[in-house]
């Protein structure tokens, strides 16, 4: 009885964090479904853009990671590119109230402003709901959805990992390479990467 | 950077030899991030090619690091184990980070966030620097996911080595550093650290530094004992780690070497019987090939982890 019990308490107490699963975004299947209201209070929901291309990129506007891309022009130069070409790209800021990154919607149109950003929509979604559905670990962290709803890309925006604006040159951008192998209807070869940056400031203390 | 080879790295575990052949065999098969791929003898060590130069002696303290700021979350020094190089030899050098309470950085994997420290070496000809020979992590975590890495303190070691510095006086080996601190918010600290070494043929252990070096070899994960059978069965959407062993370890925890592998947030189930202890370890939900191999840490306690590196039985059809 006595070694059950302490089996049991071993077994608890090596599971280390409580378990607090994120949704499962994996490249193959369909792309988690979301409703998320944008920064002028629109509502967007993921099956309005079957037949189109849709980027996910997760955003902290304070990150270094983030501001990586940012201040290089690097993020905004893809945005307008592929806005351009009628893909949908809509920049998801999933930081919780209190935390980093966290923007009311006036602050981030005051944001998407002075950094001549270009998404179609920035989606505000401090509940980090749309965020664990995707299993958005960090900013940024991208996803490219194909016309029929499938996950296509799943990962970090290049292959430099770091905050370094140096590393932009030269970097393989995957999101790039993935969103001009959808266009000219070619599989992406490199699906699945692991995303760096600072993490995504969900709300602490809860699941 | 070219690469020509060295073929050995210096003793860690000064006399037990089967612990540095295994140590070897790990540093030679540990692989770098995502996309920075190198080949397993290039690992251990990376040499400089340069013309061999007289090097002028140099004033200085024996380490030196970026005058701390108010603003600093980590203080970062680079250590020498010994007072002097060898003309021709080995030395460990540590790299010696302070935290600030509540302030983390990152194992050789972060985890689902995070970056490992990046070392840039400033080193005059004749000098060789090697991997970082990482302690075991530390389990971060950061709900929904879960990072790996240090807190308070952390002594990262490297190995040197030295060849043909006989008309040398003395070197100094500097370092450019990219530290990521994260508390709440991530901070990548930089900051340049710098130590000159007498060249001298009598090596000399220095006694103020003996016990982080001696504390940090503790951390170090080692080969598993040979009284453990260590295999690893793939059975749906995890992977059952099992150690066979008359004494099994009690709390174990599985850090992965890479990611994109196991899933570093989820629970690692403990059964325990007997003769064996078994941990169960989720495939990372983003994967989509089956894992074929188990490459990470396996943690009792801070002083007490191994190293795993195991192929994954398929599971049998049902």
């Amino acid at each position: 009885m006595k070694i059950r019990f302490f089996a049991f308490v071993l077994a608890l107490t090596s599971c280390g964090a409580p378990d607090t699963f994120a949704g499962a975004a994996r490249v193959g299947d369909a792309a988690p479904g979301f409703t998320a209201t944008d920064s002028n209070g629109r509502t967007h929901r993921l099956s309005d853009y079957k037949g189109k291309l849709v980027v996910l990129e997760w955003h902290n506007r304070e990150c270094p990671y983030t501001r990586k891309h940012y201040e290089s022009g690097n993020m905004q130069k893809l945005q307008k590119e592929w806005t351009g070409k009628g893909v949908v790209w809509l920049t998801v800021i999933s930081s919780a109230p209190g935390e980093q990154g966290y923007v009311t919607a006036s602050e981030e149109n005051a944001h998407l402003e002075k950094m001549h950003a270009a998404p179609t929509a920035a989606l505000l979604d401090p509940k980090g709901d749309v965020g664990r559905l995707y299993g958005a670990r960090t900013t940024p962290h991208m996803f490219l959805i194909d016309t029929n709803g499938t996950l296509i890309y799943n990962g970090a925006i290049d292959d430099r990992p770091t905050s370094d604006p140096s590393d932009i040159n030269g970097a393989t951008n995957y999101v790039m390479a993935a969103l001009q192998e959808a266009v000219s209807g070619k599989p992406v070869a490199t699906a699945t990467t692991q995303p760096y940056g600072c993490n995504v400031k969900y709300a602490r203390g809860t699941s | 950077m070219s690469g020509v080879t060295v073929d050995r790295v210096p003793p860690l575990f000064g006399s037990c030899p089967l612990a540095e052949s295994i140590l070897e065999a790990f540093l030679a098969s540990s692989s770098l991030r995502f996309g920075r791929q190198r080949s397993q003898i290039e690992t251990a060590f990376v040499l400089r090619r340069g013309v061999a130069a007289l090097m002028v002696a140099t004033v200085s303290t024996p380490f030196t690091a970026e005058p701390p700021t108010a603003d600093r979350r980590a203080e970062v020094r680079l250590l020498a184990e010994m007072q002097s190089v060898q003309p021709s030899g080995e030395l460990w050098v540590g790299l010696h980070v302070e935290l600030r309470p509540g302030w983390h950085t990152y194992w050789t994997n972060p985890g689902d966030s995070g970056e490992p420290v990046r070392i840039d070496w400033k080193l005059p000809p004749g000098i060789v620097t090697g991997d970082i020979v990482w302690p075991a992590p530390h389990r971060l975590p950061n709900p929904p996911f879960m990072d790996f890495g240090y807190e308070n303190e952390v002594l990262l070691l490297i190995p040197i080595r030295t060849a043909d510095l006989r008309r040398t006086a003395s070197v100094t080996l500097e370092a450019d550093l990219r530290l990521l601190v994260c508390k709440d918010i991530c901070v990548p600290e930089r900051s340049t650290v710098a130590i000159t070494l007498p060249v001298s043929r009598i090596p000399q252990k220095r006694s103020d530094v003996e016990p982080l070096f001696a504390a940090a070899r503790r951390r170090v994960p080692r080969a598993p004992p040979v009284s453990w059978r260590l295999r690893a069965q793939a059975r749906d959407r995890t992977v059952i780690m099992t150690i066979d062993t008359e004494q099994p370890p009690h709390a174990i925890e599985f850090f992965p070497l890479r990611p994109l592998e196991i899933r570093h947030a989820a629970p690692q189930p403990v059964r325990r019987s007997p003769a064996a202890v078994s941990l169960t370890l989720e495939i990372d939900e983003r994967r989509r090939e089956p894992l074929s191999h188990l490459s990470g840490v396996l943690v009792i306690d801070q002083e007490h982890s191994v190293t795993v590196d195991v192929p994954v039985l398929a599971e049998r059809p049902r």
